[in-house]
């Protein structure tokens, strides 16, 4: 009985599927179609929050070296900023190389450089950390370090990006919720209108004395392939969407291009499984309207 | 096999459509409802395979009083009535051989056992030949027949139908009454509502009458009037 139920439930929903072609096609259509929005919307939040996020872990924490200080105890300081939890990298800057950088910033302005005159820029560190939220911590931590004369932290970019990259966290969050929402809305009517033409199969089905799973699993399969075919068919035009945009637009914009954690496995994954749950909701929802009692 | 007692059934928009019904149908029996329309005779029919629930009273098929079934046992109940309707009700995109297997493929028997019972009971109703057909390349009694098929496939004790001669011409309407009639000789139980009075007429069969939502008669070897 049970393997015959599933042979039959397999056998209908394929059979509802290839029967209403037309009605079928639109629906998996529609629903890729949705699955592609749905996958910019994810992908263009993705690419904005890398980016902020990518910009804000390029923060430095700069250490200004006493002028008197030993090679010996330079090393150690160094080896005691390494080990402070949250530090990615410490490069050491002679005065010399930053003077040539500060030259180099401002090469247009004689003036600057003739009123400066002699090199007045000590030695110093430039601290880069694991990621922007260790920035506090850090500099709490070099605060009591013997052989530092001025710590400069960037703290008010990193608190302004740490906000911008909140509102950014939560608009997109809400963005993409109003979207799942929209999605599951549409997809599920359109499973549901495709299945109206089949009121009087469910109708004869419980005049006969058909019972739940016999009633409900072909409706629902059905409904979960469509999701899975729409599903497939929308990864792979969002896949081609993603890869020419990377190729194309993306790659002329350095800042953008440095980190996204975009995988296309996992997202093309997250739209198949997320058509498949709206397909299946969408008969759960038609079988509610229609199945009396 | 079938009784009502006391049953009123009014509509949830006040209409009321049976009023104080008893009556009791034996194992075997062949009964005719008749009435004008709209004076309860599908009430009645639903009522007996519960698509309706009365307002008051009981309705008892098989001995079980089946206005207190849970869902899973309307299925039940429904698996023992046979049910056919005017307008047939076949699935236009099914063949007859399909659309008669869909009622025991929802019940989950065996392929083997679908084919054997469909290939009898298509045959009894003289459309083995048709088997191939879809409903709108056959005629309204072939349809009928169809669907009398489909409600005989699951040997049913008990037969219910609403007016099934109704869209059919007189000659056809006699072949589908022959059906019947050979179908309650092997002991179905039939009750069915029509407003046909030449073959009430000729049946000379139980005739329940119905007025105004009530029984106004209810004659052995009956005539429509």
């Amino acid at each position: 009985m049970r393997v015959l139920s599933i042979g039959y439930i397999l056998r209908e929903a394929w059979r509802g599927l290839t029967r209403a072609r037309i009605s079928s096609f639109a629906a998996i259509g529609i629903i890729a179609f949705m699955l592609v929005l749905l996958g910019i919307v994810g992908y263009i939040f993705n690419l904005v929050n890398c980016t902020f996020a990518g910009v804000s872990n390029q923060l430095e924490i700069i250490v200004y070296l006493n002028d008197n200080l030993k090679a010996e105890e330079r090393k150690s300081l160094k080896d005691n900023i390494t080990s402070i939890e949250g530090v990615k990298e410490v490069v050491y800057i002679p005065k010399n190389e930053a003077w040539k950088r500060f030259k180099e910033t401002f090469k247009g302005n004689k003036l600057v450089l003739e009123i400066i005159g002699e090199n007045p820029l000590p030695d110093s560190f430039e601290i880069k950390l694991i990621d922007r939220n260790y920035m506090n911590y850090v500099s709490e931590a070099l605060r009591d370090m013997p052989g530092i004369k001025d710590i400069d932290v960037p703290l008010d970019i990193a608190n302004r990006l740490n906000s911008l990259i909140k509102w950014v966290e939560i608009g997109g969050t809400l963005v993409i919720l109003v979207f799942i929402g929209v999605s599951l809305f549409i997809i599920s009517n359109v499973i549901r209108l495709s299945f109206v033409s089949r009121i009087r199969e469910l109708e004869i089905m419980q005049l006969v004395g058909a019972t739940g799973i016999f009633i409900r699993g072909p409706f629902i399969l059905e409904g979960v392939l469509c999701g899975f075919f729409g599903g497939i068919i929308g990864a792979m035009v969002f896949n081609a969407l993603v890869y020419l945009f990377n190729r194309y637009i993306l790659s002329s914009f350095p800042l953008f291009s440095t980190a996204t954690n975009f995988n296309p496995f996992t997202s093309s994954l997250g739209l198949v499984l997320f058509g498949m749950m709206v397909g299946g909701i969408g008969s759960a929802i038609f079988l509610e309207r229609h199945l009396k009692r | 096999m079938i009784e009502f007692r006391n049953v009123t059934k009014y509509y949830g928009n006040g209409v009321l459509a049976l009023e104080d019904v008893s009556f009791k149908v034996e194992k075997g029996e062949f009964v005719f409802i008749v009435g004008p329309t709209g004076m309860g005779k599908t009430t009645l029919l639903k009522l007996i395979y519960r698509e309706e629930l009365p307002t008051k009273g009981k309705v008892i098929v098989g001995g079980v009083d089946i206005t207190r079934l849970r869902s899973y046992q309307v299925a039940l109940l429904r698996r023992r009535l046979g049910i056919v309707f005017q307008d047939f009700k076949l699935l236009p995109n099914r063949t007859v051989y399909e659309n008669v297997a869909f009622a025991m493929e929802v019940l989950g028997y065996s392929k083997k056992e679908i084919r054997n019972r469909v290939g009898r009971v298509l045959d009894i109703v003289g459309l083995l030949h048709k088997s191939n057909c879809y409903p709108n390349e056959l005629s309204g009694g072939e349809q009928q027949r169809t669907s009398i098929a489909r409600a005989l496939v699951n040997n049913p004790p008990i037969l219910i139908a609403d007016e099934p001669t109704g869209n059919l011409d007189m000659a056809t309407s006699w072949e589908i009454m022959e059906f019947l009639k050979r179908i309650n000789s092997r002991g179905t139980t039939i009750v069915m509502a029509t407003h046909n009075k030449e073959i009430v007429n000729a049946m000379r069969q139980r005739v329940i009458g119905l007025y105004n939502g009530r029984i106004v008669r209810d004659e052995y070897n009956g005539s429509y009037e």
